[in-house]
C-alpha cells in the first residue's frame, strides 16, 4: 500500500485547489467585467461599458456599477445607463450551466443619455443598422403637408406633369396613320375604276357581237359567263376588304371616345393630386396631428425592436438539437429532457427605477428569458409613477408572450393623466407649424400585436390649451383660416386606430379638429379648389386641342378609305347587273 | 522539457516499478485526450498526486496527448455524438442530465464524452502494453547499451563521474 500511496500528494492537491480559489477570488471580478463588456458589445453592436463588477459567493450574487450601453444608431448617445445593478443568482442552476437570476434590481436607470466619446465599434460582430420592423404606412405618412392650394400655378404644374391624354392621342394618331398607309396600299391592289371600265368595254363588245372570235352565239355566252365570274371574284375581294375595314373601324370607336375624354381624366387626376378632395376636407385634423402620429409610430417601432431583443434566442435551441460542425475542441452539447425544465437564461424578477424628465418611474419586469416556451410564462412588466413633476399619474404595463413561439402575442397599455404640456410641437411642417404653448393632456393607449396583426387604439384629450401657429401659416387665405381656427382652440380630442398586418396596416385618425377646421377653412378651400379646377380644365383643353384636331384629320382620312370601298363596290355591283341582263 | 525527458530516461533506466510509469502515462492520456478544463480532470490530478506515479512521465504524457487530442477531435466528436444519441442509452443520459454534478462534468458534450470513453477503454490495454515495453526495454535495450564499449569508456571517464555527482544520474527516483 505504502508503495502506491503518496499521502503528501493530498496536501499538494489541497494547496493547488487553494491557489486556484485565491486566483479566482482575485481575478474573477475583472474577468466578469470584461466578459460582460465583450459579450454585450458583440450583442448590441456598439460599446457596452461597465465601471465595476463584484461577484459574491455567499449568497451568490453579482453587482454591476456604472453600466452604459451605447446606441448603435447614435454612437454619441447611450440607449440606457444604469448606475447600479444587483443580481441574486441561483447557484444550483449555475452549476447546471443555467443562469437564473432570482432577483435583479436596477437603480438609476437613465435613457438616451449623452456620451463623452463615441461608442461605435467596427467589429465583424457589430450589428448592421436595421430599419424598424414597423414602418409607417406610406398612404398615411407619405404626404401629410397641406396641399399648396393658395399658390397653385397651373402653368407650372402642367410644365412639370406629363399629360396622359396627349400621350394617348399621339399613340392613336400614330396607329391611324399607319393603318391609313396600309389601306392606301390595299386600295391600289383592289379592283378600282380602271378595272371596272375595262369590264364595261368588254361587256359592250360582247353585246355588239364583236367580242367573239368567230364562235358565234355559243362563244359569246361562254365569254360572258367568264366575265361574270371575274367581276364576281373582284366584288368578293372588295366585300371582304370592306368587312375587314368595318371591323377595324368598329374597334377604333372606343379608342376615339377614350382619347376625347382623356383630357378630362387628366384634369381629375391633377385636381386630386394638387387640390384638396372632399375626403381631404373631412380629415383636416391629419394636417395638424399626422406628423406627430407618424413620428410616434416610428419611435414606438424602434423601442419595440429594442425590447424584442431580450426575447431573441442566441442560437438554435431544441431538445437534443446538435450543430453540424462543432468548433475544434468545443464539441456540441446534446440536450435531454429535464425533469424540471428551466431556460438557459432567466431573470425571474427585475425591479427597476427609471429617471425621466418628469421624475422617477418604478416598476418590475418578470420572466425575462428567450425560452418562454420552456418556462411557460410570458415576459410581463408594470411601471408607474405618481405625482411626478409633469404628470399626475403614469402607468405602463404589458406583456410579450412567446409561450407558443409560432403565435407570439404582445400587449401594451399606457395611461397618462393630467400630463402638463408646455411648448409641445404638434406639427413642424413648413406649411403649418403648430405648437401647444400650454395645456393638459390625458392619454390612453391600448395596443396588441398578435402574430403579425396589429391592433391599437390611442385616445388623446387635450384641455386648457393654447395653441400657437408659426408664421408660415400666413401665406394664403386657406392657411390663414386654418391657423386662425387653431389659435382659438382651448382643447381637442383625437382617436387613433391602427389595425392590420404589420407590413400593410391602416391608420384611422379621427379628431374634433376635423370639424373645427372644416367649418373654418372649408369654404375657402372649396372656392380655391373650384378656381383651380376651372383654370386647369382650360389649360389642359388648350394643350390637347391641337393633337385632337390632328386625330380628327386622320380619322377623316380613314373614313375616306371606307367611302372608296363603298364606291368601288357600287360600280362593280352595277356592272354585274348589266352582265346578267339579256342582250 | 529536456530536463523532463532526461528525468524520464533516468526513471526508465532506474529500478522504478514499470507500473508507476505506465500508470502515469495512462492518467496523462485521460487528462490529455479529454478537454483539460473538465471536472473529471480534477479527479485525475488528485490521483496523480495521491498515487505514487511518476510525475515526469505524467507531464510529458500530458503534453503529448494534449497535442494529439486536437487531431483526434473529429473522431471523439463522432464517438460522443453516436453514444449520446443512441436510443438504447437515452434513458441513462436523461438520468445523468438531471444530476447536477454530471451536468457540471459536461458529460453531454460530444467531445468530452467521446474522448473520455475512448481514453477509458484504452486505459488498461495501454497500462499493460507500456509496462511490458518498459520491462522489455530494461531487459534488452538498456542491458545492451550498458555493455557497449562506448558506454564502458564513458563510465570510466572522470567527466561521467563529475556529471553523476552534479545530476545524480544513476540513482533511484
Amino acid at each position: 500500500m505504502k508503495k502506491w500511496i503518496r499521502w503528501q500528494g493530498l496536501f499538494a492537491f489541497a494547496g493547488f485547489s487553494l491557489m486556484l480559489t485565491i486566483f479566482w477570488l482575485i481575478f474573477v471580478d475583472g474577468i466578469v467585467r470584461r466578459v460582460i463588456e465583450s459579450y454585450g458589445t458583440a450583442a448590441v453592436g456598439a460599446k457596452v461599458e461597465l465601471a465595476e463588477a463584484d461577484l459574491k459567493l455567499f449568497p451568490l450574487g453579482l453587482t454591476l456599477e456604472g453600466l452604459a450601453v451605447t446606441n448603435p444608431d447614435r454612437p454619441m448617445e447611450n440607449i440606457v445607463e444604469i448606475s447600479r445593478t444587483a443580481l441574486l443568482l441561483d447557484p444550483l442552476q449555475l452549476l447546471r450551466r443555467k443562469v437564473t437570476v432570482d432577483e435583479m434590481s436596477l437603480t438609476g436607470v437613465r435613457i438616451n443619455t449623452s456620451r463623452k466619446t463615441s461608442g461605435a465599434v467596427k467589429t465583424p460582430g457589430a450589428k448592421e443598422i436595421q430599419p424598424a420592423s414597423l414602418p409607417p404606412p406610406g398612404d398615411f405618412c407619405g404626404r401629410i403637408s397641406l396641399p399648396a392650394i393658395d399658390s397653385l400655378d397651373v402653368r407650372k404644374i402642367l410644365a412639370e406633369e406629363k399629360l396622359e391624354s396627349l400621350e394617348m392621342i399621339q399613340n392613336l394618331q400614330n396607329e391611324l396613320q399607319g393603318e391609313n398607309n396600309n389601306w392606301q396600299k390595299r386600295l391600289q391592289e383592289l379592283p378600282g375604276k380602271e378595272k371596272f371600265d375595262d369590264y364595261r368595254s368588254r361587256i359592250e363588245k360582247l353585246k355588239s357581237g364583236s367580242g367573239g372570235l368567230g364562235g358565234g352565239l355559243l362563244g359569246s355566252v361562254g365569254n360572258l359567263a367568264s366575265l361574270q365570274q371575274d367581276i364576281q371574284a373582284d366584288l368578293d375581294r372588295l366585300k371582304n376588304a370592306q368587312k375587314e375595314f368595318e371591323q377595324y373601324k368598329a374597334g377604333l370607336g372606343g379608342q376615339f371616345q377614350q382619347a376625347a375624354a382623356a383630357p378630362l381624366k387628366d384634369v381629375d387626376r391633377l385636381k386630386q393630386k394638387y387640390a384638396l378632395s372632399p375626403q381631404g376636407l373631412d380629415n383636416l385634423g391629419k394636417l395638424v396631428l399626422g406628423q406627430k402620429v407618424c413620428g410616434g409610430l416610428q419611435k414606438a417601432a424602434a423601442w419595440y425592436d429594442r425590447v424584442k431583443f431580450v426575447l431573441k434566442r442566441p442560437g438554435p435551441h431544441r431538445e437534443k438539437e446538435t450543430q453540424d460542425r462543432p468548433q475544434r475542441g468545443a464539441g456540441t452539447f446534446v440536450r435531454f429532457k429535464e425533469t424540471a425544465p428551466l431556460p438557459d437564461f432567466l431573470i425571474r424578477r427585475a425591479r427597476a427605477s427609471f429617471v425621466i424628465e418628469a421624475g422617477e418611474l418604478s416598476g418590475k419586469i418578470e420572466n425575462i428569458t428567450p425560452d418562454q416556451d420552456i418556462l411557460g410564462h410570458p415576459l410581463s412588466f408594470v411601471f408607474s409613477g405618481e405625482k411626478l413633476k409633469q404628470v399626475q399619474m403614469l402607468k405602463l404595463e404589458g406583456s410579450l408572450s412567446r409561450i407558443d413561439p409560432e403565435n407570439p402575442l404582445d400587449r401594451i397599455a399606457l395611461q397618462l393623466k393630467e400630463y402638463k404640456l408646455q411648448n409641445a410641437s404638434l406639427s413642424q411642417s413648413a406649411d403649418l407649424p403648430v405648437t401647444i404653448t400650454q395645456g393638459v393632456a390625458d392619454i390612453d393607449l391600448q395596443a396588441k400585436l398578435e402574430g403579425d396583426i396589429l391592433n391599437g387604439l390611442l385616445s388623446v384629450g387635450v384641455k386648457s390649451a393654447s395653441l400657437s401657429v408659426g408664421e408660415a401659416a400666413g401665406k394664403g387665405p386657406v392657411l390663414s383660416a386654418v391657423g386662425s381656427a387653431l389659435t382659438q382652440l382651448s382643447g381637442f380630442t383625437a382617436k387613433l386606430d391602427v389595425s392590420g398586418p404589420l407590413n400593410d396596416y391602416r391608420i384611422r385618425l379621427s379628431s374634433d379638429l376635423d370639424q373645427v377646421l372644416k367649418s373654418a377653412a372649408g369654404r375657402t378651400i372649396q372656392q380655391q379648389a373650384e378656381k383651380f379646377e376651372k383654370e386647369l380644365r382650360q389649360a389642359v383643353a388648350a394643350k390637347a386641342a391641337g393633337p385632337l384636331e390632328g386625330l380628327k384629320t386622320d380619322q377623316n382620312a380613314l373614313n375616306a378609305v371606307g367611302a372608296q370601298l363603298t364606291e368601288r363596290l357600287k360600280l362593280g355591283t352595277g356592272l354585274l347587273g348589266n352582265v346578267k341582263r339579256p342582250f | 522539457m529536456i530536463q523532463m525527458i532526461a528525468k524520464l530516461l533516468k526513471v526508465m533506466n532506474s529500478e522504478t516499478d514499470p507500473g508507476q510509469i505506465s500508470l502515469a502515462l495512462c492518467l496523462a492520456m485521460v487528462a490529455g485526450l479529454t478537454p483539460l478544463a473538465s471536472l473529471h480532470n480534477l479527479f485525475i490530478l488528485l490521483l496523480v498526486l495521491l498515487l505514487r506515479v511518476n510525475l515526469s512521465a505524467f507531464m510529458l504524457g500530458l503534453v503529448f496527448f494534449t497535442g494529439i487530442a486536437y487531431l483526434l477531435d473529429p473522431v471523439f466528436d463522432r464517438i460522443g455524438l453516436g453514444l449520446l444519441s443512441a436510443g438504447a442509452l437515452e434513458g441513462l443520459w436523461t438520468e445523468f442530465y438531471n444530476i447536477t454534478l454530471l451536468r457540471l462534468a459536461k458529460f453531454n458534450n460530444t467531445i468530452v464524452m467521446g474522448s473520455l470513453v475512448f481514453s477509458l477503454i484504452a486505459f488498461f490495454p495501454m497500462y499493460g502494453l507500456v509496462s511490458l515495453l518498459i520491462r522489455r526495454y530494461r531487459e534488452h535495450i538498456l542491458a545492451w547499451i550498458r555493455k557497449t564499449r562506448v558506454m564502458q569508456m564513458l563510465k570510466t571517464s572522470k567527466l561521467f563521474s563529475a556529471y553523476q555527482a552534479v545530476s545524480g544520474w544513476g540513482g533511484r527516483s
